[in-house]
């Protein structure tokens, strides 16, 4: 094997390579971004329909057509914005989406993504399906970084599936905080989050339903 | 040192999960079951081939007072790209590792076998040495993981091996429990290695 | 009722200092960074083996780690958002740190030398100490934090790193007097020790909602 001497640590030298490293990485970084955006984009939105389709009851409408977007607060003050609106960031991280479904043209209920920033690691997205009757129909859990194994699994049974079939008239509560949720194991505060999120999902119902 | 020695030495020998105990973070943090622990471990394998490929490309370029920068660039490109495709076509398995991938960069393992392969070698015994160590990794991670998993909620890869009314020990998918497996498993690692690659007496 | 005022705001105060004072609490004992995050985790076992040791550690770490959660935030806010790249975070916010460490190396050598030749040889491990790119990642692309906010979680993530490896120290300079079984010295016995402070941590939860 031959041993060439590595490069002189000249100043040149030095900031040449790692500029050179840098600049390469940061064009190759941008193609793979620019390819993959799209794909990121529309398997989220797949995800979206997909989801809404298990969560609700039979429906042959396409809910997509007629969703409606609200934004709300830190003080759960719900607006309703446009839908084709663009958002920054952090309106993001506080949209909820309303999926209206009908059979028939009678209205069976809804698909709303609502969120929490209350999750272990802030903020987390589920999609709840809720009947024409108030009742949980399936909740599906869009997005979340809550500890692998642990808040994790609020993916899982049985913790999710416990809310179907509950009515949200009154918020859900966990059992620690007199509730009657059956929180996940060491993962009391990814349980409450997910409470919190659902309870944001019935607000927004009844705004959209008034 | 044999083309083939370059991938088997990461594997048992100088395993660097059990045998060298670094990159811990992911180590205790991903391995609640045997699936994360693998997933987690074919991303760090992938992050290690690909940069010790383009590092053992440029390792007669780089002066060697600037050498860890340019290799941690490489390493983060790497990280990048893979978070960014797990984002795209495995959206689910990116949620579950959540914070550790980025953290990929600042594990110690890359730039660990950067230093000891890819800052020497040619291109092909260095894609080899990452591809070995990452084995080895994939391999402490399953391990790991199936035990924790195991003692802790009774399935294996979830598929259910324990009956079901059987009361699982809780706490080994938790903090505590990756601390207390994991020690035991350096400890047991040690006496198996020592007997498959038998110390020569000094 | 409430006629007099109060010279000194209480509630007031406590209102405005709360969540931060709550914040320390949470991640110094109830999310301890090393004990269930698990960020941090190769000095944790690396030099823990004596307690002065250890506090030179934290010391050099806590320094590098909010200066580097501060300089990351004002980059990623300055330049990375306006400019729609916030994909390249991971190689930035490692130069960040790892110039950052290289600077404050130099700045160190020449202007307090008996610091440097305490805490020097511990800075270049600091780096690949995944504590420091985990608390910036954390303060910046998931939990979102203002400035301000960013800073105190910085600090109170160093506090939990420090408590974790002084208390670890401590039990490892103990466990060198006792007889453990051959196979288990050393780091095996260490991480069941570090197991059981865990457990002992998990008795936090609930105290910060």
């Amino acid at each position: 094997m031959s041993h060439k001497k590595a490069r002189p640590d000249t100043l040149l030298n030095m900031a040449g390579i790692l500029i050179a490293v840098a600049v390469v990485s940061g064009v190759a970084l941008a193609y793979v971004h620019s390819a993959t955006a799209s794909i990121c984009l529309a398997a989220e939105s797949a995800k979206k329909i997909e989801s809404a389709k298990k969560i609700l009851p039979d429906f042959d409408n396409k809910p997509s057509d007629k969703m409606r977007r609200f934004l709300v607060d830190a003080n759960d003050n719900i607006k309703e914005i446009d839908p084709e609106s663009s958002l920054d960031d952090k309106s993001k991280e506080c949209l909820c989406e309303y999926f209206p479904a009908t059979k028939g043209g009678v209205p069976v209920g809804a698909a709303i993504t609502t969120f929490t920033n209350k999750g272990y690691s802030g903020h987390f997205v589920l999609m709840v399906g809720i009947g024409a009757d108030g009742k949980v129909t399936e909740v599906s859990v869009i997005d979340h970084k809550e500890t692998p194994g642990l808040g994790a699994q609020m993916v899982e049974d049985p913790f999710r599936t416990q809310f179907k079939g509950r009515v949200g008239g009154k918020p859900f509560v966990v059992k620690q905080d007199g509730g009657d949720v059956q929180a996940i194991t060491g993962a009391t505060i990814s349980s409450r989050a997910f409470c919190d999120a659902l309870n944001r999902a019935y607000k927004v119902f009844a705004e959209a339903s008034k | 040192m044999k083309l083939y020695e370059f991938f088997t030495k990461g594997l048992i020998k100088e395993n660097i999960i059990f045998g060298m105990v670094l990159g811990l973070c992911p180590t205790l943090a991903t391995t609640t079951s045997a699936k994360n622990g693998i997933n987690m471990g074919i991303a760090m394998v992938i992050v290690m081939v690909g940069s010790n490929f383009f590092i053992s490309l440029i390792r007669h370029m780089v002066p060697s007072k600037v050498r860890i920068p340019v290799y941690i660039v490489i390493i983060a490109a790497f990280t990048t790209i893979i978070e960014l495709l797990m984002k795209a076509y495995t959206p689910d398995i990116y949620a579950q590792l959540g914070i550790y991938i980025p953290l990929i960069v600042a594990n110690c393992v890359p730039l660990v076998s950067a230093e000891s392969s890819a800052a020497k070698y040619p291109p092909l015994p260095s894609i080899l040495s990452g591809a070995g160590t990452g084995v080895g990794v994939i391999l402490a991670f399953a391990v790991l993981g199936g035990v924790r998993e195991l003692l802790g909620n009774g399935t294996l890869y979830e598929i259910r091996v324990l009956p079901q009314n059987l009361k699982t020990f809780m706490i080994f998918v938790m903090p505590p429990g990756a601390f207390i497996c994991l020690g035991f498993l350096v400890a047991g690692f040690a006496k198996v290695r020592d007997r498959i690659y038998p110390k020569k007496a000094a | 009722m409430h006629e007099m005022k109060p010279v000194f705001d209480l509630i007031g105060t406590y209102a405005v200092f709360a969540p931060f004072v709550l914040m320390l609490i949470s991640y110094t004992f109830v999310h301890n960074p090393v004990l269930t995050q698990f960020l941090g985790m190769c000095p944790f076992v690396g030099v823990t083996s004596r307690v002065d040791t250890s506090l030179g550690m934290s010391y050099a770490t806590a320094f590098v780690v909010t200066m580097s959660t501060i300089v990351s935030w004002l980059i990623n806010t300055t330049i990375l958002v306006p400019l729609k790249i916030e994909f390249l975070y991971i190689v930035v916010f490692i130069l960040v740190v790892a110039s950052l460490v290289q600077i404050i190396e130099i700045i160190m050598k020449k202007v307090t030398p008996a610091l440097y030749q305490a805490l020097g040889i511990y800075l270049p491990l600091i780096t690949t100490n995944c504590i420091v790119l985990g608390t910036v990642i954390l303060a910046i692309e998931i939990k979102h934090f203002d400035l301000f906010q960013s800073a105190v979680f910085a600090i109170a993530n160093c506090f939990g790193f420090a408590l974790g490896l002084i208390v670890m120290s401590g039990i490892r300079e103990q466990l060198e007097l006792f007889d453990v079984p051959k196979a288990m010295r050393g780091i095996p016995i260490a991480f069941v020790a570090a197991g059981l402070i865990s457990l002992a941590f998990m008795g936090f939860s609930g105290l910060v909602k």
